[in-house]
């Protein structure tokens, strides 16, 4: 058995505590969103309707006619003064029923909804969305633009609560709440749907508080006509993420972003493992390439911008590290059980007991925050880290009922008992900080095989769908790192949304 | 609409603003609950189960 030198300690000590920062992080959110009153825009709003800017509504669209078919009506039904509101839907060479649904929307509603059709498309969303501003821009009607997509549907106040910031004249863009809404959903979708209300709900509110946003939802982004302008009238189109390279731009330039938890949009989300790798992969690669082009930004204070304060470099790289800090805990726990060091235990029950209370006080808030989504998702919530991880959450916490559950369960399956066991035990949960993101990428590989299907659902309450975010966002390292190509792979849509009564 | 969206979406929007208001002011409790349930915790594996 080798024994640890004092510096080569102190290093694996520090990684194994590194773990413990994206936990400690996710709490100070919690903290920040429940003192977000302090701190949030109500007091700069317009609440006169007859003052409302005049909002061009646009929506890239590429075979989207089975979303559409109901999100321009409930669009067209919105609480907006009919006359400040018009809808552009910009065609991406649509090869479905695409043109004739817009052309019966279009005499529908005259002058409200307008189509643009691109003849040759298949460039991506960005692209086709600078096709749109450039005609919106054009002429000096829009005083605001909305970008959404064709799937998601606005509750019908939602469209003016985010207008109402735009009063203040320092304000560049406004963002809402997407939640998850569709019709049957499946357990994939209620995990979604809790993780928006953790990851909007409280995250973007705790960037409120701290005012530096990190990424307008894509779905539902509110810009002002000078922001678009002073963003060269059109998006980014050399990255993954071009939601989030307008959000930093438009606060490098000295304006804000607000994030409007009351105005609500709802939308599809992935209701299989496949499908929510490919969106979240396209995300976490774009998010990568964000961060090396704006790597400058973090943690450096700027004029007239918060991004470069401490708490947003630590929200956004401990989101976009977290795979990198459980390897790195996970192997300096290993080296230390290896090196017969005592500490490996202290540490690992420091990192696992502040995993457990950082898990039970953000789920409790975020159940607190949204109850409909509590109610539809509970369950999800409470297997948000995967039953084994809970498990081991249940062996730092309470380890005296635990020790004679595990030795009574060793017992019964005939692995006898003794401190050995125990002993590899151990070892087993110290891998599990890296291994689950494994199990979750093997989960993802039996359902792209089109195996095992029907037990997807309890492999992934197993495994976790935290741990699956983990694996994705450790994916999207190394496509980033093998040079993998920029794709844009759309999410399918298939209307099966519930549209608020 | 149910009771319970029409109290949350008021047709005023001034009513709107003040309801968005106290929805925001509620998440401070909702915070010092979530708090308390963490301390029970901590109480509960101290003196129960060490």
């Amino acid at each position: 058995m080798h024994t640890v030198g004092g510096i080569g300690l102190w290093a694996l000590s520090l990684f194994v505590l590194l773990g413990a920062l994206p936990n400690v992080v996710a709490v100070l959110q919690v903290v920040f969103a429940a003192l977000h009153r302090y701190r949030d825009h109500y007091d700069k709003v317009e609440t006169d309707p007859s003052r409302l800017p005049r909002v061009a509504v646009l929506v890239p669209a590429w075979n989207e006619a089975a979303v559409l078919r109901f999100s321009v009506d409930a669009m067209m039904e919105l609480d907006y003064p009919p006359d400040r509101l018009r809808l552009v839907v910009v065609d991406d060479a649509s090869t479905d029923e695409t043109p004739q649904l817009m052309a019966e929307k279009s005499a529908q509603y005259p002058g409200r909804v307008l189509h643009l059709r691109r003849e040759h498309g298949g460039q991506g969303k960005a692209h086709t969305l600078n096709h749109g501003l450039r005609v919106l821009l054009a002429d000096d009607w829009a005083q605001a633009v909305l970008i959404t997509d064709a799937d998601v549907v606005f509750e019908s106040t939602a469209v003016q609560r985010m207008t109402r910031h735009l009063a203040d004249p320092e304000v560049g863009a406004v963002t809402a709440f997407i939640t998850e809404a569709s019709g049957s959903p499946n357990s994939i979708n209620r995990y979604v749907g809790y993780e928006y209300v953790a990851a909007q709900g409280v995250g973007r509110r705790a960037q409120n508080f701290v005012r530096a946003q990190g990424c307008l939802a894509g779905g539902a982004q509110l810009h002002t006509r000078e922001n678009l302008i002073d963003l060269g009238g059109e998006i980014d189109t050399t990255t993954l993420a071009e939601d989030t390279v307008t959000t930093i731009l438009t606060q490098l330039a000295g304006r804000a972003v607000i994030f409007d938890g009351n105005a609500v949009c709802l939308a599809e989300e992935p209701g299989s493992v496949v499908a929510l790798w490919k969106q979240r992969l396209r995300w976490s690669r774009g998010n990568l390439q964000v961060a090396r082009r704006f790597h400058k930004v973090f943690f450096r204070p700027g004029r007239g911008h918060r991004l470069g304060r401490p708490w947003f470099g630590l929200m956004w790289w401990s989101t976009l590290l977290l795979p990198a800090f459980m390897i790195l805990a996970s192997g300096a726990l290993v080296i230390l059980w290896l090196a017969g060091e005592n500490r490996a235990r202290l540490l690992f029950d420091i990192l696992w007991i502040t995993s457990a209370l950082g898990f039970i006080f953000t789920t409790t808030f975020t159940l607190l925050m949204d109850r409909s989504v509590a109610r539809r998702c509970w369950r999800e919530a409470l297997a948000f880290p995967g039953l084994i991880s809970l498990t081991v959450m249940a062996w730092v916490l309470v380890p005296r009922p635990m020790h004679e559950l595990v030795r009574g369960v060793c017992r019964a399956v005939g692995l006898g008992w003794n401190p050995h066991v125990w002993r590899y035990l151990a070892l087993a949960a110290y891998l599990w900080v890296s291994v689950c993101m494994i199990a979750a990428w093997l989960v993802y590989r039996l359902d792209k095989a089109g195996k095992l299907r029907r037990l997807n659902g309890l492999l992934v309450f197993l495994t976790g769908y935290g741990p699956l975010l983990c694996a994705i966002t450790f994916a999207a390292y190394v496509a980033q790192a093998r040079g993998a190509a920029t794709t844009w792979d759309k999410t399918e849509k298939t209307g099966k949304i519930v549209r608020p009564v | 609409m149910s009771k319970h969206a029409a109290a949350d979406n008021p047709d005023d929007p001034v009513e709107r603003l003040r309801a968005d208001h106290r929805r925001e002011q509620r998440l401070i409790w909702k915070g010092l609950l979530a708090l308390l349930v963490v301390v029970v915790v901590v109480l509960i594996r101290y003196w129960f189960f060490l």
